[in-house]
């Protein structure tokens, strides 16, 4: 009797396309992730399908329909120029997200780099590093924001700006302790008794092994860089009028509260599932990725 | 203990220092005339020139810097640009009121949040458990000015069951808490879903320990159980939070008062900003920091008492 033996042969690696796939299977499988992930993708498509999805352009007047309520032309009503409150919440998509992207992203990347400074090279430079970084954090972040808005003034850019030095911290300190714990693996022991630079060793070893934690970090940071950007629009120190940005719906309706509910009424609620959405998702591929941190939330 | 204690608020003090460079220096980080960046480009020449020498920027900056520093720490912030009242004097009229909305809503957040935190963990999985964890949910994300413009619409504007501006007096304490309860409520909504999440977290693993499964064997009361015995331990992490929450909440209380018109910090760093007041601004944010810094540093000691493993653990090492 003669046996056969199967060839060895190594399964092949899952591209990395189908390996996110699989994520976000796993995350809409469960009832809050699902739910997250319906709010996000929907809001990715009203981002993108503005003009399309917007029944009139969102500076378009109509002053004798001014703060009317919901109706069959207006169909959540309009605001003290009479302009269309759906199109300008759907506008306001674009500034929503438009801010938030970029302003996580910024803080992401400087928080990088200085965590991963602090993080490899340790001693002197990561204790100035953790010292300046404790500092920033030492202002409460809205505060923080409108000391530098006071200066910088009110504008887009500077909204980004704000956010990116409010947040870069918190991911500077993130980053910095996973360098730590990363460092200290066999693989990079081995890497730098082969001579490897530490270019290599930064690049090619440890940032690989510490994005997923930041990914995570990204998502859950989203809704917060949203209402930031929606706060300080609603003081009049983020994006300026006639900019449909939902804080500044918000301020339009708050000045005329006691002639109109609907204006800060749709506005709060875009708002408060928008960032309802975008937590739940982010708290769930987060449970999908990393289930050690199940049940944890930054403060 | 006394070690930690020593370097923990030697880190403190420190923090505290470079807050204060940061603030005597920021202006000099903006790009063109510091006067002409604090008060905008329509400024009158006799106003430029009072901010020139108020604020002594004619001086080399690290002597600015000191100047600024020292004159803070003996209580001085500068004046008022347009009255020339002393900064500390508006400070301290406002501080009060907005303390007493952070008192306020972090007390409201603890008698909601924690007994909803207890109930969740003592029915894991069910359906009023779930409920729960989407409410806690609801809360953690729900902006602090949405909740207020909400409130303000519902229970001031559409029923008029409440005042929707100012903060009463303080001479008449009904009168100043009925002007309390909309604001503090709004400021609290996101820490009763905090405190609800992290006390149903805690007790949870503390109903697994020991000496509850004893104190279930002896037959004493669940209510005395959850309550006192795993209570006790499970709040301990929650303590720390406190510290953190102090700073969401001052940040939280600018809008809170903007929204409610109090005449609190917030609203006075608000104000401020729009008169191109900066002394009023950089004295303002100073004082917010130095209470976050502050708030954190015994909201850290506390834990760190009140938590016998830590100790162990430093004695161990």
């Amino acid at each position: 009797m003669t046996t056969t033996v199967a060839p060895f042969t190594t399964a092949p690696a899952r591209p990395a396309s189908s390996r996110r796939l699989a994520v976000l299977y796993e995350v809409a499988r469960r009832p809050s992730g699902l739910f997250g992930l319906i709010i996000v993708v929907g809001l990715i498509i009203v981002l993108v399908f503005a003009p399309v999805l917007a029944p009139y352009d969102d500076a378009k007047q109509d002053i004798k329909n001014r703060l009317q309520g919901p109706s069959a032309s207006y169909w959540l009503g309009t605001d003290h120029l009479g302009r269309d409150l759906l199109s300008r919440l759907i506008f306001g998509t674009r500034v929503a997200l438009g801010t938030a992207f970029p302003s996580v992203l910024g803080a992401l990347f400087g928080g990088l780099i200085l965590g991963l400074i602090a993080g490899y090279a340790g001693g002197n430079v990561d204790n100035v590093i953790l010292v300046l970084t404790d500092s920033m954090q030492a202002f409460p972040a809205v505060i923080l924001a409108l000391a530098l808005l006071a200066l910088l003034g009110p504008s887009s850019t500077n909204v980004i700006l704000v956010i990116i030095i409010a947040f870069m911290p918190g991911y500077a300190r993130v980053v910095r302790a996973q360098v730590l714990s990363v460092k200290e693996n066999p693989f990079v022991e081995a890497e730098r008794s082969l001579g490897a630079s530490n270019g290599r060793i930064i690049f090619v070893h440890i940032l690989p092994n510490i994005l997923a934690p930041l990914v995570i970090l990204l998502a859950m940071d989203l809704p917060s860089a949203i209402t930031f950007e929606a706060g300080l629009s609603f003081l009049g120190l983020g994006v300026k009028p006639p900019t449909p940005s939902w804080g500044v719906i918000l301020a339009d309706g708050f000045s005329r509260i006691r002639n109109s509910p609907w204006p800060v009424l749709w506005a709060g609620l875009a708002l408060m599932l928008t960032t309802l959405g975008f937590t739940l998702f982010g708290e769930t591929l987060r449970d999908v990725l990393d289930p050690k941190l199940a049940g944890s939330r930054r403060a | 203990m006394f070690y930690y204690v020593l370097k923990r608020l030697g880190m403190t003090l420190l923090v505290a220092l470079i807050a204060m460079v940061f603030l005597a220096s920021m202006v000099h980080f903006i790009p063109g005339d510091p006067v002409k960046v604090i008060l905008g480009p329509r400024a009158s020449e006799t106003l430029s020139q009072r901010v020139r020498e108020e604020m002594e920027i004619e001086l080399p900056i690290p002597v600015q810097i000191f100047n600024f520093i020292s004159r803070a720490v003996r209580g001085n912030l500068g004046r008022d640009f347009v009255s020339g009242v002393p900064v500390t004097r508006l400070i301290s009229q406002a501080l009060p009121h907005t303390l007493a909305l952070a008192v306020t809503s972090m007390a409201l957040a603890g008698l909601v949040g924690i007994p909803l935190g207890v109930y969740s963990a003592t029915r894991p999985n069910t359906w009023a458990d779930r409920l729960t964890g989407i409410l806690s949910v609801a809360c953690i994300t729900l902006p602090s000015y949405v909740a207020g413009l909400f409130l303000l619409l519902l229970f001031a504007v559409q029923l008029g069951l409440m005042p929707a501006i100012g903060a009463g007096e303080f001479s008449n304490p009904p009168d100043y808490l009925r002007h309390l309860i909309l604001p503090s409520t709004a400021l609290a909504i996101t820490w009763i879903g905090y405190l609800a999440r992290l006390v149903r977290a805690s007790v949870l693993e503390v109903l697994n320990a020991n000496y509850i499964r004893t104190a279930f064997a002896f037959g004493l009361r669940e209510r005395l159980i959850f309550y006192k015995y795993a209570l006790k331990n499970a709040i301990i992490p929650t303590i720390a939070i406190f510290g953190v929450g102090i700073g969401n909440l001052l940040g939280g209380a600018i809008f809170v008062e903007v929204i409610f018109s109090r005449p609190g910090l917030g609203r006075l760093i608000f104000d401020s900003i729009a008169s191109r007041n900066y002394p009023i601004v950089r004295g303002g944010v100073l004082v917010a920091a130095l209470l976050f810094v502050f708030a954190n540093l015994l909201a850290d000691l506390s834990y760190h008492y009140l938590d016998p493993r830590i100790q162990a653990e430093e004695a161990r090492a």
